[in-house]
């Protein structure tokens, strides 16, 4: 009796000391962490989806784990080359500094959204360095935007649409010929499992 | 696959007594899972480019995969953008594709 009275009393105590303890958390800046205590191990394995992106796992018995690899400086999934549906080059598709698609440009796009059979789509636009970055956003963003229309009236369903301007160079914008890889519209097609 | 089932059933109990708990201790840090599948008679895990899409509540989506005795879910990005996948023809909660890697265990859902 009198040990369960104690014990008791103790579990209270203790209740009431860490109740003290969260509202100095909260509250102020709590003693200062200088350690861990590693308490397991992972040896993670690495799993590519259908995409092409890869992500950590491990099995621990009779329950899993599964994340995302993304890239420490970035947040981008780090994938290998396998999606992208095609990447028209901009000269072909539009007059320079223009939305406007020329003829042969929206003839292409009709057949390969006729053709690509995918079940969705994600349009990005890409321009060269030159001009400002703010210009290069927009027009990068119209001419996605051009790409999206025809893609629609072709039936194609478009989940997303963008412009990334010069921020996403695929290489220097320090020769001609460079600068015209940069100017690009992406197309990646979303295809689900059979 | 029933003789399988019923073979597991034989030996689960044995290989039970044989596995360590993970729970720390205050000693080394305990292994916690492994880049191999435990599951008896299946070491090979994930299989690369084998999942169902699974359309989370608010449009994004996720690779759902059933090892057996371990699920795995992760999020699935485009590859080009980075960007989560956002479905607008699929209603969440949906699921696209075979889920289940293996047929060794039955798949219940209680």
């Amino acid at each position: 009796m009198h040990n369960r009275f104690f014990s008791g009393l103790k579990t209270v105590a203790f209740a009431a000391v860490m109740g003290i303890a969260s509202v100095a958390t909260f509250g102020t800046a709590a003693v200062a962490q200088d350690s861990v205590t590693v308490t397991g191990k992972i040896n993670w394995g690495l799993w590519v989806d259908p995409d092409g992106c890869t992500h950590w796992w491990a099995d621990g018995g009779v329950e899993g784990y599964m994340v995302p690899n993304v890239n420490p400086s970035t947040g981008k999934p780090v994938c290998l080359k396998r999606n992208t549906c095609a990447t028209p080059n901009t000269d072909v598709l539009f007059a320079t500094d223009s939305h406007h698609l020329t003829a042969s440009g929206r003839q292409w796009l009709q057949q390969f959204f006729a053709s690509a059979g995918a079940f969705a789509y994600a349009i990005y636009g890409h321009t060269d360095s030159r001009a400002s970055d703010e210009y290069n956003i927009r027009l990068s963003q119209r001419r996605a935007n051009s790409v999206a229309e025809v893609a629609r009236a072709t039936g194609a369903v478009v989940d997303r649409v963008a412009g990334f301007g010069e921020r996403r160079p695929i290489a220097p914008n320090d020769s001609a010929a460079n600068m015209q890889k940069n100017r690009r519209v992406e197309i990646v097609c979303y295809r689900y499992p059979q | 696959m029933t003789r399988k089932f019923a073979l597991l059933a034989l030996i689960a109990p044995i290989a039970i007594a044989g596995c360590q708990s993970t729970a720390y201790d205050g000693g080394a840090p305990k292994l916690i899972a492994r880049n191999v599948d435990s599951a008896w008679g299946d070491p090979q895990g994930p299989r690369d480019g084998n999942a169902a899409v699974a359309v989370l509540p608010n449009c994004t989506q996720a690779w759902i995969t059933d090892e057996g005795l371990e699920g795995y879910g992760t999020l699935r990005y485009d590859p080009k953008s980075g960007l989560p996948v956002c479905s607008t023809e699929i209603p969440a909660g949906s699921v696209i594709g075979d889920h289940r890697a293996s047929a060794d265990l039955p798949d219940i859902l209680p």
